[in-house]
C-alpha cells in the first residue's frame, strides 16, 4: 500500500474526528490529486465578441452556435488571460474574460486534461448540457 | 509578437457509432484538443485552431486535410512532421498527423 492513493486511505482511516470527516478528508485528497477543488470556485474564460455579447445579454453559458459538444475553463483569470492573448496575437478575437461559480458537484462533472503551454495549467471541459448549472457568470472588463 | 506553430495535417475522424462527435463541427474552430499520444497514453493537450479549405465542417466518419495554428509558443516541443495526436473534445473523437509546419523555431 505505497501508492499515493492507498496512502490517503491509510491516512483516513477512522480516528476520533468521526467518519464524515475522514470521508471528507480523504475526498479532498482526491480532489487534489485530479486537480479538481474542495467547494464551490470560479473558472475562467476567454470568450470570443459573439459569446461575450451572448453572455452579457442572458448572464449563462450556452452551447457555441459552432456544435463543439463542451466548452473549457481555466482555474484562474491569469491562464484564460493569457490564452486570450496569445490568440488575439494571431489574429483570433478574444475581447474578454468571462467566469463563473461551480459548486463542487459541478466540478466532479469536469473532463480534466493537462496542458502544454498556459504555465502547464489544467483544461476543465464541461459538456454543453450542465452549461446552464454555472452560476454568477460574469464578464470582465 | 508571440509565434504560432502552423502545420499541415490530416485530420481522420471517428464516425458517431465509433464514439465520434455526435455532428458536424463549424471550422475554423479551436474546440478539439490536440492530445499528445506518448507510449500510447493520452499526454498534455494543445490548443489549435483548425481551419478547412473552404471553411467546410468536420464531419464525424471523414478524413480531411487541414491547417492548424498553433497559437501558444510551446507547442513548437510537440509539432513536428510525422507526428501524430489524438483528437479530444470530452473523449478521443479522432486523430491527426503532423504532415508539414511552419512558424516557431521551424
Amino acid at each position: 500500500m505505497s501508492n499515493p492513493v492507498s496512502q490517503a486511505i491509510l491516512a483516513a482511516a477512522p480516528g476520533p474526528e468521526g467518519k464524515a470527516e475522514t470521508t471528507s478528508r480523504a475526498l479532498g485528497f482526491l480532489d487534489r490529486l485530479f486537480g479538481r477543488f474542495s467547494g464551490e470556485r470560479r473558472f475562467y474564460r476567454a470568450t470570443s465578441p459573439a459569446e461575450t455579447a451572448e453572455i452579457r445579454a442572458n448572464r449563462q453559458y450556452r452551447a457555441s452556435p459552432s456544435r463543439s459538444e463542451s466548452k473549457s475553463f481555466f482555474a484562474t483569470c491569469a491562464e484564460a488571460e493569457r490564452f486570450a492573448a496569445a490568440m488575439n496575437a494571431q489574429g483570433y478575437s478574444y475581447d474578454a474574460i468571462t467566469s463563473g461559480v461551480f459548486s463542487r458537484d459541478l466540478q466532479r462533472s469536469f473532463e480534466t486534461y493537462p496542458l502544454v503551454g498556459v504555465e502547464r495549467g489544467l483544461g476543465y471541459a464541461l459538456p454543453n448540457e450542465l452549461l446552464p448549472r454555472i452560476t454568477g457568470v460574469t464578464v470582465e472588463p | 509578437m508571440i509565434m504560432a506553430t502552423e502545420a499541415q495535417t490530416r485530420l481522420n475522424l471517428r464516425s458517431t457509432e465509433e464514439g465520434g462527435m455526435r455532428r458536424p463541427l463549424q471550422t475554423p474552430t479551436p474546440s478539439l484538443v490536440f492530445r499528445v499520444i506518448s507510449e500510447g497514453d493520452l499526454g498534455p493537450g494543445l490548443v489549435g485552431v483548425i481551419h478547412t479549405e473552404s471553411g467546410r465542417p468536420l464531419i464525424p466518419g471523414e478524413s480531411v486535410a487541414a491547417k492548424v495554428v498553433f497559437p501558444e509558443a510551446e507547442a513548437n516541443d510537440f509539432v513536428r512532421p510525422g507526428a501524430r495526436f489524438a483528437l479530444w473534445n470530452l473523449r478521443v473523437v479522432g486523430d491527426a498527423e503532423i504532415s508539414a509546419v511552419r512558424g516557431a523555431g521551424r
